[in-house]
């Protein structure tokens, strides 16, 4: 009698730790599956790189708009802010011809300021930590006199990551008509 | 008292002799074991007011109208030592019993245990629908079975937590894959961008480029690359122009020199082009197709003027059966 009720009681025990071992098990075996899943996302090469390319633009779209704003009442925060852009060549140039600049546009008291219209990245090589930029840019320039001009410029910029942080190495207008046939 | 349990469930043989024993002190413990023991105490307050009050007491005081079974209740302890030695729990759920219902009995005869252990397990089959629950809610208060009520709660807790980190490894991989810069597959995914910035910027060249009597050419390539919003921007501009065109005689020339691809998202792509659009003005003499002396004048007044602009458009295009075409257009 009593065996039966033991015989009962194991038919009754047995049966739900062993399903409950196999409910645990495919639990886990998702857990793991979802992990990997997870792990491969956020280790995605590509998705770095779309990081990277963001940055770069982002950087570069700002970093152009800052070289192309100038104040000339606040003349050394727009050339510190110039200065901070950049980086490499660009950098040394802006550097080294700071005052002189810094005095014609004393000169000239004028104020640019510069809007990015739209930029795009053309290249980056992530790895290098360069990148080049398309920007369009509207740039306006208020006069002593107070007229305003309105200019659009086409920009090419180079960057480089320094410190973890994207900064113009080099910035040109895109030339127009280079091999035309007229 | 606690010291027999153990005794009990573990040699099997030896608490025979020594139970004769227990009955005598019976009594004394009777009293003793619910205030001390903590088992006890447990079988006391909480299972017995479960399972106990309904069935074993009900034949433990049938134990006690039927003397004869406690005859059979020696064997019924024989099988009940079998068990100890099998099981562990259910001689302990025999001895828990055994103290209730010897405290129970107590007032019946002093035999009363033993009839009671009969009872609670020779009954156990025909009223197995209520010892049955007795045994495995009695278990509990045995050594095993917290364990492997532990072993099922930590089971379920580990299948639970599992199944939570999964589905939370699952919205981690699904955010991470929906993020912004990842949807993006300028730069990311070289061969579509490459084909989008070809295909846009030939397209911008074939459509903006056109001589004095070939405009078809540039419409016709029109109709095949421009869709939506631009295709009618297009149709405006070249309504407007159209008839300039015969007669300034211009050649218009344009030529993507440089496509950078802002957003790719599937079959969506914005774009910024640098266009250069070199436009010259033929002089009208020698192609025949001056038309007056004014005219003429004007012509060679225009003669061999070539100018080149600079234009930056945004262009928003769209994968059509395999091919990219513009559906949108801003000069910048």
């Amino acid at each position: 009698m009593k065996r039966a009720v033991r015989l009962l009681d194991a038919g009754r025990s047995r049966p739900l730790p062993a399903l409950a071992l196999v409910l645990t098990l495919v639990a886990a075996g998702f857990a793991a599956w979802a992990g990997q899943d997870w792990y491969r996302a956020a280790h995605d090469e590509q998705a770095a790189y779309a990081v990277q390319r963001d940055a770069a633009l982002s950087a570069g779209e700002q970093a152009v708009q800052n070289l192309n704003t100038l104040d000339h009442r606040e003349l050394n925060r727009g050339l510190d802010l110039w200065e901070s852009s950049t980086t490499g060549e660009l950098h040394e140039q802006l550097a080294s011809g700071r005052e002189e600049f810094a005095a014609q546009v004393k000169e000239a008291k004028t104020v640019s300021t510069a809007r990015v219209l739209s930029g795009a990245v053309t290249e980056l090589d992530d790895r290098a930590g360069r990148a080049r930029v398309l920007v369009a840019l509207r740039v306006t320039v208020e006069a002593a006199d107070g007229a305003k001009t309105d200019k659009d410029s086409r920009m090419l910029g180079e960057l480089t990551r320094t410190e973890g942080r994207w900064k113009l190495s080099a910035l040109g207008q895109a030339p127009v008509g280079g091999t035309s046939t007229g | 008292m606690t010291p027999t349990w153990p005794q009990r469930k573990t040699t099997a043989p030896e608490p025979n002799p020594t139970e004769p024993p227990p009955p005598p002190p019976n009594p004394l413990p009777s009293a003793e074991p619910p205030p001390t023991d903590p088992e006890a105490a447990e079988a006391a307050h909480t299972e017995p007011k479960s399972v106990r009050p309904g069935a074993p007491e009900a034949e433990a005081a049938g134990a006690g109208a039927v003397e004869p079974e406690p005859a059979g209740s020696g064997v019924a302890e024989s099988e009940r030592d079998g068990t100890g030695v099998a099981e562990s729990e259910p001689a302990g759920s025999g001895a828990v019993e055994a103290e209730p219902a010897g405290s129970g009995a107590a007032g019946a005869a002093p035999t009363g245990p033993e009839a009671a252990k009969a009872e609670a397990a020779e009954p156990g089959s025909p009223a197995a629908g209520a010892v049955e629950p007795g045994a495995p809610e009695a278990e509990p208060s045995g050594s095993r079975p917290p364990a492997g009520r532990l072993r099922k709660a930590a089971l379920a807790g580990t299948a639970a937590v599992l199944v939570l980190g999964g589905c939370g490894f699952l919205y981690g991989a699904h955010e991470l894959r929906s993020q912004a810069p990842a949807r993006n597959h300028a730069l990311t995914d070289t061969e579509a961008t490459t084909r989008v910035a070809g295909d846009v910027g030939n397209a911008l060249a074939r459509i903006f480029s056109y001589t004095p009597d070939g405009t078809a050419a540039a419409e016709r390539s029109a109709r095949t690359v421009l869709d939506g919003r631009a295709a009618r921007q297009y149709e405006t501009l070249f309504a407007r122009v159209r008839d300039d065109l015969a007669d300034q005689r211009v050649t218009l020339s344009t030529r993507a020199v440089r496509t950078g691809v802002v957003e790719l998202d599937g079959d969506r792509a914005r774009l910024l082009v640098f266009l250069d659009q070199t436009s010259h003005r033929a002089p009208g003499k020698g192609k025949g197709k001056g038309k007056g002396g004014a005219e003429d004048e004007d012509e060679a007044r225009d003669a061999a003027e070539t100018t080149t602009a600079a234009a930056q458009l945004t262009v928003t295009a769209r994968l059509d059966d395999d091919r990219w075409r513009i559906v949108d257009i801003k000069a910048r």
